[in-house]
Protein backbone atom coordinates (compact mmCIF):
# COMPACT_ATOMS: atom_id res chain seq x y z
CA UNK A 1 0.00 0.00 0.00
CA UNK A 2 2.78 2.36 1.02
CA UNK A 3 4.57 1.45 -2.16
CA UNK A 4 1.50 2.38 -4.23
CA UNK A 5 1.23 5.82 -2.61
CA UNK A 6 4.98 6.44 -2.92
CA UNK A 7 4.92 5.52 -6.62
CA UNK A 8 1.87 7.70 -7.24
CA UNK A 9 3.54 10.60 -5.42
CA UNK A 10 6.71 10.35 -7.52
CA UNK A 11 4.65 9.90 -10.66
CA UNK A 12 2.73 13.11 -9.93
CA UNK A 13 5.92 14.91 -9.00
CA UNK A 14 7.44 13.97 -12.31
CA UNK A 15 4.50 15.31 -14.32
CA UNK A 16 4.79 18.49 -16.39
CA UNK A 17 3.31 21.54 -14.62
CA UNK A 18 0.39 21.86 -17.10
CA UNK A 19 -0.70 18.24 -16.39
CA UNK A 20 -0.43 18.94 -12.67
CA UNK A 21 -2.82 21.89 -13.05
CA UNK A 22 -5.30 19.83 -15.07
CA UNK A 23 -5.17 17.01 -12.55
CA UNK A 24 -5.65 19.42 -9.67
CA UNK A 25 -8.68 20.96 -11.38
CA UNK A 26 -10.24 17.55 -12.06
CA UNK A 27 -9.84 16.48 -8.42
CA UNK A 28 -11.22 19.83 -7.19
CA UNK A 29 -14.25 19.54 -9.46
CA UNK A 30 -14.89 15.96 -8.37
CA UNK A 31 -14.74 17.01 -4.74
CA UNK A 32 -17.08 19.94 -5.39
CA UNK A 33 -19.54 17.66 -7.18
CA UNK A 34 -19.45 15.21 -4.28
CA UNK A 35 -20.13 18.01 -1.80
CA UNK A 36 -23.05 19.26 -3.94
CA UNK A 37 -24.55 15.77 -4.15
CA UNK A 38 -24.35 15.42 -0.36
CA UNK A 39 -26.01 18.84 0.14
CA UNK A 40 -28.82 18.04 -2.35
CA UNK A 41 -29.45 14.64 -0.77
CA UNK A 42 -29.52 16.11 2.74
CA UNK A 43 -31.86 18.90 1.64
CA UNK A 44 -34.14 16.43 -0.13
CA UNK A 45 -34.24 14.16 2.88
CA UNK A 46 -34.99 17.13 5.17
CA UNK A 47 -37.78 18.26 2.83
CA UNK A 48 -39.18 14.75 2.66
CA UNK A 49 -39.21 14.48 6.41
CA UNK A 50 -40.97 17.87 6.73
CA UNK A 51 -43.54 16.84 4.11
CA UNK A 52 -44.08 13.49 5.80
CA UNK A 53 -44.58 15.20 9.12
CA UNK A 54 -47.01 17.69 7.54
CA UNK A 55 -48.96 14.86 5.92
CA UNK A 56 -49.02 12.86 9.15
CA UNK A 57 -50.26 15.79 11.20
CA UNK A 58 -52.86 16.78 8.60
CA UNK A 59 -54.05 13.17 8.34
CA UNK A 60 -54.46 12.91 12.10
CA UNK A 61 -55.84 16.36 12.79
CA UNK A 62 -58.24 16.70 9.83
CA UNK A 63 -60.85 14.19 11.10
CA UNK A 64 -60.87 15.87 14.51
CA UNK A 65 -61.37 19.31 12.99
CA UNK A 66 -64.11 17.95 10.73
CA UNK A 67 -65.77 16.36 13.74
CA UNK A 68 -65.67 19.68 15.61
CA UNK A 69 -66.92 21.66 12.62
CA UNK A 70 -69.71 19.37 11.51
CA UNK A 71 -70.97 17.91 14.79
CA UNK A 72 -73.06 19.30 17.61
CA UNK A 73 -70.30 19.18 20.22
CA UNK A 74 -70.96 20.11 23.83
CA UNK A 75 -68.32 21.82 25.99
CA UNK A 76 -66.83 18.57 27.31
CA UNK A 77 -66.50 16.95 23.89
CA UNK A 78 -64.96 20.12 22.52
CA UNK A 79 -62.32 20.13 25.26
CA UNK A 80 -61.55 16.45 24.64
CA UNK A 81 -61.09 17.16 20.92
CA UNK A 82 -58.68 19.99 21.73
CA UNK A 83 -56.70 17.69 24.01
CA UNK A 84 -56.47 15.15 21.17
CA UNK A 85 -55.18 17.79 18.76
CA UNK A 86 -52.67 19.02 21.34
CA UNK A 87 -51.36 15.49 21.77
CA UNK A 88 -50.84 15.19 18.00
CA UNK A 89 -49.02 18.49 17.55
CA UNK A 90 -47.05 18.24 20.78
CA UNK A 91 -43.34 17.74 20.18
CA UNK A 92 -40.25 19.09 21.90
CA UNK A 93 -38.55 19.85 18.58
CA UNK A 94 -41.35 20.56 16.14
CA UNK A 95 -44.21 22.10 18.13
CA UNK A 96 -43.78 25.47 16.43
CA UNK A 97 -43.92 24.09 12.89
CA UNK A 98 -46.68 21.64 13.86
CA UNK A 99 -48.76 24.56 15.10
CA UNK A 100 -48.06 26.35 11.81
CA UNK A 101 -49.46 23.33 9.92
CA UNK A 102 -52.54 23.36 12.16
CA UNK A 103 -52.90 27.10 11.63
CA UNK A 104 -52.82 26.59 7.84
CA UNK A 105 -55.51 23.91 8.05
CA UNK A 106 -57.88 25.97 10.20
CA UNK A 107 -57.43 29.06 8.01
CA UNK A 108 -58.10 26.99 4.90
CA UNK A 109 -61.35 25.62 6.31
CA UNK A 110 -62.31 29.09 7.52
CA UNK A 111 -61.86 30.57 4.04
CA UNK A 112 -64.13 27.91 2.52
CA UNK A 113 -66.80 27.32 5.14
CA UNK A 114 -69.52 29.62 6.41
CA UNK A 115 -72.40 29.58 8.86
CA UNK A 116 -72.08 27.69 12.12
CA UNK A 117 -68.92 25.90 10.92
CA UNK A 118 -67.28 29.31 10.56
CA UNK A 119 -67.99 30.18 14.21
CA UNK A 120 -66.76 26.82 15.45
CA UNK A 121 -63.48 27.24 13.60
CA UNK A 122 -63.00 30.62 15.27
CA UNK A 123 -63.63 29.07 18.66
CA UNK A 124 -61.15 26.31 17.87
CA UNK A 125 -58.55 28.87 16.76
CA UNK A 126 -58.84 30.62 20.12
CA UNK A 127 -58.99 27.53 22.32
CA UNK A 128 -56.14 25.65 20.70
CA UNK A 129 -53.81 28.60 21.34
CA UNK A 130 -53.26 29.77 17.77
CA UNK A 131 -54.56 33.23 18.59
CA UNK A 132 -52.02 33.54 21.39
CA UNK A 133 -49.23 32.39 19.06
CA UNK A 134 -50.23 35.08 16.54
CA UNK A 135 -50.22 37.71 19.30
CA UNK A 136 -46.77 36.55 20.46
CA UNK A 137 -45.52 36.74 16.88
CA UNK A 138 -46.73 40.33 16.75
CA UNK A 139 -44.43 41.21 19.63
CA UNK A 140 -41.36 39.19 18.73
CA UNK A 141 -41.45 38.39 15.05
CA UNK A 142 -39.68 39.76 12.02
CA UNK A 143 -41.75 41.88 9.65
CA UNK A 144 -43.08 38.95 7.58
CA UNK A 145 -44.03 37.03 10.74
CA UNK A 146 -45.83 40.11 12.08
CA UNK A 147 -47.64 40.70 8.78
CA UNK A 148 -48.74 37.04 8.66
CA UNK A 149 -49.90 37.17 12.29
CA UNK A 150 -52.01 40.27 11.62
CA UNK A 151 -53.46 38.71 8.49
CA UNK A 152 -54.35 35.51 10.38
CA UNK A 153 -55.98 37.42 13.24
CA UNK A 154 -58.12 39.45 10.86
CA UNK A 155 -59.01 36.43 8.70
CA UNK A 156 -60.11 34.57 11.84
CA UNK A 157 -62.07 37.68 12.97
CA UNK A 158 -60.31 37.94 16.34
CA UNK A 159 -61.97 41.24 17.23
CA UNK A 160 -60.49 41.24 20.72
CA UNK A 161 -57.00 41.60 19.16
CA UNK A 162 -57.90 44.94 17.63
CA UNK A 163 -55.98 46.99 20.20
CA UNK A 164 -52.81 44.95 19.60
CA UNK A 165 -53.18 45.34 15.84
CA UNK A 166 -53.78 49.09 16.01
CA UNK A 167 -50.23 49.54 17.38
CA UNK A 168 -48.89 48.64 13.92
CA UNK A 169 -51.00 50.87 11.67
CA UNK A 170 -48.12 53.37 11.30
CA UNK A 171 -45.30 50.80 11.47
CA UNK A 172 -42.03 51.49 9.66
CA UNK A 173 -42.48 48.39 7.56
CA UNK A 174 -44.96 48.96 4.75
CA UNK A 175 -46.27 45.37 4.66
CA UNK A 176 -46.87 45.29 8.40
CA UNK A 177 -48.70 48.60 8.49
CA UNK A 178 -50.80 47.81 5.41
CA UNK A 179 -51.94 44.52 6.95
CA UNK A 180 -52.61 46.27 10.27
CA UNK A 181 -54.64 49.04 8.60
CA UNK A 182 -56.72 46.52 6.67
CA UNK A 183 -57.24 44.37 9.77
CA UNK A 184 -58.22 47.43 11.82
CA UNK A 185 -60.99 48.40 9.39
CA UNK A 186 -62.12 44.78 9.07
CA UNK A 187 -62.25 44.09 12.80
CA UNK A 188 -63.04 47.51 14.24
CA UNK A 189 -65.23 49.11 11.62
CA UNK A 190 -65.41 52.87 11.23
CA UNK A 191 -64.33 53.60 14.82
CA UNK A 192 -61.02 51.83 14.25
CA UNK A 193 -60.43 54.08 11.24
CA UNK A 194 -59.36 56.74 13.73
CA UNK A 195 -55.80 55.60 13.03
CA UNK A 196 -56.03 57.68 9.85
CA UNK A 197 -56.34 60.89 11.92
CA UNK A 198 -52.61 61.02 12.55
CA UNK A 199 -51.16 58.65 10.02
CA UNK A 200 -47.74 59.91 8.89
CA UNK A 201 -46.81 57.25 6.37
CA UNK A 202 -48.21 57.33 2.82
CA UNK A 203 -50.77 54.81 1.57
CA UNK A 204 -50.44 53.34 -1.91
CA UNK A 205 -53.42 53.52 -4.25
CA UNK A 206 -53.89 49.77 -3.92
CA UNK A 207 -54.00 50.07 -0.13
CA UNK A 208 -56.59 52.84 -0.42
CA UNK A 209 -58.72 50.59 -2.61
CA UNK A 210 -58.41 47.70 -0.10
CA UNK A 211 -59.51 49.97 2.73
CA UNK A 212 -62.30 51.43 0.66
CA UNK A 213 -63.49 47.92 -0.18
CA UNK A 214 -63.71 47.13 3.54
CA UNK A 215 -65.38 50.50 4.25
CA UNK A 216 -68.14 49.84 1.72
CA UNK A 217 -69.81 47.61 4.31
CA UNK A 218 -70.64 50.78 6.30
CA UNK A 219 -72.93 51.63 3.38
CA UNK A 220 -74.25 55.14 3.87
CA UNK A 221 -73.65 55.55 7.60
CA UNK A 222 -72.27 58.91 8.66
CA UNK A 223 -68.50 58.78 9.06
CA UNK A 224 -67.78 61.82 11.19
CA UNK A 225 -63.99 61.59 10.93
CA UNK A 226 -63.97 62.41 7.21
CA UNK A 227 -63.41 66.11 7.99
CA UNK A 228 -60.25 65.30 9.98
CA UNK A 229 -58.91 63.24 7.12
CA UNK A 230 -59.62 65.99 4.61
CA UNK A 231 -57.54 68.36 6.78
CA UNK A 232 -54.65 65.87 7.12
CA UNK A 233 -51.07 66.82 6.30
CA UNK A 234 -50.76 63.40 4.67
CA UNK A 235 -51.99 63.80 1.09
CA UNK A 236 -52.75 60.10 0.70
CA UNK A 237 -55.09 60.32 3.70
CA UNK A 238 -56.78 63.34 2.10
CA UNK A 239 -57.27 61.40 -1.14
CA UNK A 240 -58.66 58.44 0.82
CA UNK A 241 -61.03 60.80 2.68
CA UNK A 242 -62.25 62.06 -0.68
CA UNK A 243 -62.78 58.49 -1.88
CA UNK A 244 -64.85 57.74 1.23
CA UNK A 245 -66.84 60.92 0.72
CA UNK A 246 -67.52 60.04 -2.89
CA UNK A 247 -68.31 56.34 -2.56
CA UNK A 248 -70.24 56.51 0.71
CA UNK A 249 -72.05 59.77 -0.05
CA UNK A 250 -70.65 61.75 2.89
CA UNK A 251 -72.17 65.14 2.12
CA UNK A 252 -71.51 66.71 5.51
CA UNK A 253 -67.99 67.98 4.78
CA UNK A 254 -68.69 70.09 1.72
CA UNK A 255 -66.90 73.11 3.25
CA UNK A 256 -63.66 71.13 3.49
CA UNK A 257 -64.19 69.82 -0.03
CA UNK A 258 -64.48 73.38 -1.34
CA UNK A 259 -61.10 74.26 0.25
CA UNK A 260 -59.45 71.21 -1.31
CA UNK A 261 -60.30 72.51 -4.79
CA UNK A 262 -57.39 74.92 -4.24
CA UNK A 263 -55.01 72.30 -2.77
CA UNK A 264 -51.39 72.57 -3.87
CA UNK A 265 -51.10 68.85 -4.61
CA UNK A 266 -52.35 68.04 -8.10
CA UNK A 267 -53.63 64.58 -7.17
CA UNK A 268 -55.65 65.94 -4.25
CA UNK A 269 -57.03 68.77 -6.36
CA UNK A 270 -58.04 66.39 -9.13
CA UNK A 271 -59.76 64.01 -6.68
CA UNK A 272 -61.54 66.96 -5.01
CA UNK A 273 -63.01 68.07 -8.35
CA UNK A 274 -64.06 64.51 -9.17
CA UNK A 275 -65.71 64.23 -5.75
CA UNK A 276 -67.56 67.55 -6.16
CA UNK A 277 -68.80 66.30 -9.52
CA UNK A 278 -69.94 62.94 -8.18
CA UNK A 279 -71.70 64.50 -5.20
CA UNK A 280 -73.44 67.00 -7.53
CA UNK A 281 -71.97 69.89 -5.54
CA UNK A 282 -73.10 72.68 -7.88
CA UNK A 283 -72.44 75.39 -5.26
CA UNK A 284 -68.72 75.04 -5.92
CA UNK A 285 -68.98 76.09 -9.58
CA UNK A 286 -67.79 79.63 -8.75
CA UNK A 287 -64.70 78.14 -7.11
CA UNK A 288 -64.10 76.01 -10.18
CA UNK A 289 -63.98 79.14 -12.39
CA UNK A 290 -61.35 80.58 -10.06
CA UNK A 291 -59.30 77.40 -10.02
CA UNK A 292 -59.49 77.24 -13.84
CA UNK A 293 -57.92 80.67 -14.06
CA UNK A 294 -55.32 80.00 -11.35
CA UNK A 295 -54.03 76.62 -12.49
CA UNK A 296 -51.69 75.88 -15.35
CA UNK A 297 -52.19 72.14 -15.15
CA UNK A 298 -54.09 70.63 -18.09
CA UNK A 299 -55.33 67.65 -16.04
CA UNK A 300 -56.99 69.97 -13.54
CA UNK A 301 -58.50 72.14 -16.26
CA UNK A 302 -59.90 69.04 -17.97
CA UNK A 303 -61.50 67.87 -14.73
CA UNK A 304 -63.08 71.31 -14.26
CA UNK A 305 -64.53 71.31 -17.78
CA UNK A 306 -65.86 67.82 -17.16
CA UNK A 307 -67.43 68.95 -13.85
CA UNK A 308 -69.03 71.93 -15.59
CA UNK A 309 -70.62 69.55 -18.07
CA UNK A 310 -72.22 67.61 -15.21
CA UNK A 311 -73.04 70.39 -12.75
CA UNK A 312 -73.44 73.46 -14.93
CA UNK A 313 -76.34 75.46 -16.37
CA UNK A 314 -76.62 78.16 -19.03
CA UNK A 315 -73.70 80.18 -17.63
CA UNK A 316 -71.39 77.17 -17.99
CA UNK A 317 -72.69 76.56 -21.54
CA UNK A 318 -71.35 79.99 -22.42
CA UNK A 319 -68.03 79.28 -20.70
CA UNK A 320 -67.60 75.95 -22.46
CA UNK A 321 -68.43 77.49 -25.85
CA UNK A 322 -65.89 80.22 -25.22
CA UNK A 323 -63.33 77.60 -24.20
CA UNK A 324 -63.70 75.88 -27.56
CA UNK A 325 -63.04 79.17 -29.32
CA UNK A 326 -60.17 80.51 -27.26
CA UNK A 327 -58.24 77.55 -25.83
CA UNK A 328 -55.19 76.45 -27.77
CA UNK A 329 -54.78 73.06 -26.14
CA UNK A 330 -56.46 70.26 -28.05
CA UNK A 331 -57.35 68.31 -24.87
CA UNK A 332 -59.21 71.25 -23.35
CA UNK A 333 -61.18 72.06 -26.49
CA UNK A 334 -62.09 68.40 -26.81
CA UNK A 335 -63.20 68.17 -23.16
CA UNK A 336 -65.29 71.35 -23.45
CA UNK A 337 -67.04 70.02 -26.57
CA UNK A 338 -67.70 66.68 -24.86
CA UNK A 339 -69.19 68.47 -21.85
CA UNK A 340 -71.53 70.46 -24.08
CA UNK A 341 -72.65 67.27 -25.75
CA UNK A 342 -73.22 65.65 -22.34
CA UNK A 343 -75.34 68.65 -21.34
CA UNK A 344 -77.52 67.97 -24.36
CA UNK A 345 -76.44 71.21 -26.03
CA UNK A 346 -75.86 69.94 -29.53
CA UNK A 347 -77.48 73.18 -30.72
CA UNK A 348 -74.55 75.18 -29.31
CA UNK A 349 -72.06 72.87 -30.99
CA UNK A 350 -73.90 73.03 -34.33
CA UNK A 351 -74.11 76.82 -34.28
CA UNK A 352 -70.42 76.96 -33.40
CA UNK A 353 -69.62 74.78 -36.40
CA UNK A 354 -71.73 76.94 -38.69
CA UNK A 355 -70.06 80.15 -37.53
CA UNK A 356 -66.59 78.69 -38.26
CA UNK A 357 -64.97 80.46 -35.31
CA UNK A 358 -61.76 78.45 -35.34
CA UNK A 359 -60.47 75.72 -37.62
CA UNK A 360 -59.28 73.45 -34.81
CA UNK A 361 -62.45 73.99 -32.78
CA UNK A 362 -64.55 73.23 -35.83
CA UNK A 363 -62.88 69.90 -36.55
CA UNK A 364 -63.19 68.85 -32.91
CA UNK A 365 -66.86 69.83 -32.80
CA UNK A 366 -67.44 67.89 -36.01
CA UNK A 367 -65.81 64.88 -34.41
CA UNK A 368 -67.86 65.19 -31.19
CA UNK A 369 -71.14 65.57 -33.09
CA UNK A 370 -70.48 62.39 -35.03
CA UNK A 371 -72.43 59.77 -33.06
CA UNK A 372 -70.66 56.91 -34.79
CA UNK A 373 -67.45 57.78 -32.90
CA UNK B 1 -78.00 -2.24 -2.79
CA UNK B 2 -78.27 0.45 -0.12
CA UNK B 3 -81.30 2.75 0.07
CA UNK B 4 -79.13 5.68 0.87
CA UNK B 5 -78.75 8.30 -1.86
CA UNK B 6 -75.37 8.26 -3.53
CA UNK B 7 -73.54 11.54 -3.99
CA UNK B 8 -70.48 12.30 -6.10
CA UNK B 9 -68.24 15.17 -5.01
CA UNK B 10 -65.99 16.60 -7.72
CA UNK B 11 -63.35 19.03 -6.45
CA UNK B 12 -59.62 19.36 -7.02
CA UNK B 13 -59.05 20.57 -3.44
CA UNK B 14 -58.50 17.48 -1.27
CA UNK B 15 -59.40 19.28 1.96
CA UNK B 16 -62.74 20.42 0.59
CA UNK B 17 -63.41 16.98 -0.87
CA UNK B 18 -62.66 15.29 2.44
CA UNK B 19 -64.64 17.78 4.49
CA UNK B 20 -67.68 17.46 2.24
CA UNK B 21 -67.42 13.68 2.22
CA UNK B 22 -67.25 13.68 6.02
CA UNK B 23 -70.27 15.97 6.37
CA UNK B 24 -72.44 14.15 3.84
CA UNK B 25 -71.54 10.72 5.19
CA UNK B 26 -72.56 12.01 8.60
CA UNK B 27 -75.83 13.17 7.05
CA UNK B 28 -76.47 9.59 5.94
CA UNK B 29 -75.46 9.56 2.29
CA UNK B 30 -73.14 7.25 0.38
CA UNK B 31 -70.37 9.50 -0.82
CA UNK B 32 -67.87 9.09 -3.60
CA UNK B 33 -65.24 11.63 -4.69
CA UNK B 34 -63.36 12.59 -7.83
CA UNK B 35 -60.54 15.09 -8.15
CA UNK B 36 -61.34 16.40 -11.63
CA UNK B 37 -63.96 16.31 -14.38
CA UNK B 38 -62.32 13.46 -16.28
CA UNK B 39 -62.33 11.12 -13.30
CA UNK B 40 -65.88 12.20 -12.49
CA UNK B 41 -67.08 11.16 -15.96
CA UNK B 42 -65.43 7.75 -15.58
CA UNK B 43 -67.18 7.27 -12.24
CA UNK B 44 -70.54 8.43 -13.57
CA UNK B 45 -70.24 5.94 -16.44
CA UNK B 46 -69.81 3.06 -14.05
CA UNK B 47 -72.00 4.13 -11.10
CA UNK B 48 -75.37 5.75 -10.66
CA UNK B 49 -75.45 8.88 -8.52
CA UNK B 50 -78.48 10.73 -7.20
CA UNK B 51 -76.64 14.06 -6.89
CA UNK B 52 -73.39 15.46 -8.26
CA UNK B 53 -71.66 18.30 -6.41
CA UNK B 54 -69.02 19.93 -8.57
CA UNK B 55 -66.49 22.73 -8.33
CA UNK B 56 -66.05 24.90 -11.44
CA UNK B 57 -62.35 25.63 -11.69
CA UNK B 58 -60.68 22.24 -12.07
CA UNK B 59 -57.90 20.80 -14.22
CA UNK B 60 -58.59 18.95 -17.52
CA UNK B 61 -62.38 19.36 -17.56
CA UNK B 62 -63.93 22.34 -15.81
CA UNK B 63 -67.19 22.18 -13.87
CA UNK B 64 -68.97 23.98 -16.71
CA UNK B 65 -67.77 21.43 -19.25
CA UNK B 66 -68.70 18.61 -16.90
CA UNK B 67 -72.31 19.83 -16.59
CA UNK B 68 -72.53 20.28 -20.33
CA UNK B 69 -71.25 16.75 -21.01
CA UNK B 70 -73.58 15.24 -18.39
CA UNK B 71 -76.63 17.02 -19.75
CA UNK B 72 -75.75 16.09 -23.34
CA UNK B 73 -75.51 12.46 -22.27
CA UNK B 74 -78.86 12.76 -20.58
CA UNK B 75 -77.67 12.12 -17.02
CA UNK B 76 -80.64 12.54 -14.69
CA UNK B 77 -78.73 13.32 -11.52
CA UNK B 78 -79.11 16.95 -10.47
CA UNK B 79 -75.87 18.93 -10.42
CA UNK B 80 -75.06 21.41 -7.67
CA UNK B 81 -72.21 23.77 -8.46
CA UNK B 82 -70.07 24.70 -5.45
CA UNK B 83 -67.48 27.29 -6.33
CA UNK B 84 -65.46 30.32 -5.31
CA UNK B 85 -66.66 32.09 -8.47
CA UNK B 86 -69.47 34.33 -7.36
CA UNK B 87 -70.01 36.49 -10.40
CA UNK B 88 -73.42 36.80 -11.99
CA UNK B 89 -71.91 35.56 -15.26
CA UNK B 90 -70.78 32.30 -13.61
CA UNK B 91 -74.21 31.71 -12.06
CA UNK B 92 -76.03 32.39 -15.33
CA UNK B 93 -73.64 30.21 -17.31
CA UNK B 94 -74.00 27.34 -14.84
CA UNK B 95 -77.81 27.39 -14.98
CA UNK B 96 -77.73 27.91 -18.72
CA UNK B 97 -75.66 24.75 -19.14
CA UNK B 98 -78.09 22.77 -17.03
CA UNK B 99 -76.88 23.02 -13.42
CA UNK B 100 -79.70 22.57 -10.88
CA UNK B 101 -78.32 24.64 -8.02
CA UNK B 102 -75.42 26.97 -7.30
CA UNK B 103 -73.57 27.76 -4.06
CA UNK B 104 -70.52 29.93 -3.51
CA UNK B 105 -67.59 29.35 -1.18
CA UNK B 106 -67.38 30.08 1.69
CA UNK B 107 -70.48 27.94 2.08
CA UNK B 108 -72.50 26.87 5.08
CA UNK B 109 -72.42 23.07 5.41
CA UNK B 110 -75.91 23.12 6.96
CA UNK B 111 -77.29 25.09 4.04
CA UNK B 112 -75.68 22.59 1.68
CA UNK B 113 -77.45 19.75 3.49
CA UNK B 114 -80.81 21.49 3.10
CA UNK B 115 -80.24 22.13 -0.58
CA UNK B 116 -79.27 18.49 -1.16
CA UNK B 117 -82.46 17.32 0.54
CA UNK B 118 -84.47 19.68 -1.64
CA UNK B 119 -82.75 18.50 -4.83
CA UNK B 120 -83.37 14.86 -3.90
CA UNK B 121 -87.02 15.60 -3.16
CA UNK B 122 -87.44 17.37 -6.51
CA UNK B 123 -85.67 14.55 -8.34
CA UNK B 124 -88.09 11.98 -6.93
CA UNK B 125 -91.16 13.86 -8.21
Amino acid sequence: MLKFFTETYYFLLALEPRYKIVLFLVIALLLLAAIMVVIVLRERSRKNSVENRERRISRNVEPIIQEIVFSEYDGGEFKDAIKKINRIVDSALYRKSNMAILNGLILYYHRNLGGEAFNRLEMLYREIGLKQIALDNLKNGEWHIKAKAINDLSTMRMGESLFDILQFTDDDNQNVRYEAQYAAVKLGGKKAMAFLDDLDTPMSEWQQIRLLDQSLKFEYELIDRVGTWLRSENNTVVVFGLMIMRHLNQYHEKGELRKLLYHKDEKVQEKAIETARDLAYAECLENLYEVYELTKKTRIKKQILKAMGDLGGSKEVGFLRETIAREREYDLVFEAAKSLKRMGRRDVLISYKEQELSEKGESIVKHILDDRI
Amino acid sequence: MSDRAKILIVDDEPLIRDALAFKLTKDGYDVDTAEDGEKAILKIESEEYQIIISDIMMPFISGFELVKILKERGTDAPVLMLTSLNSETAVLKAFDLGADDFMTKPFSPNELSVRIKKLLKNAKK
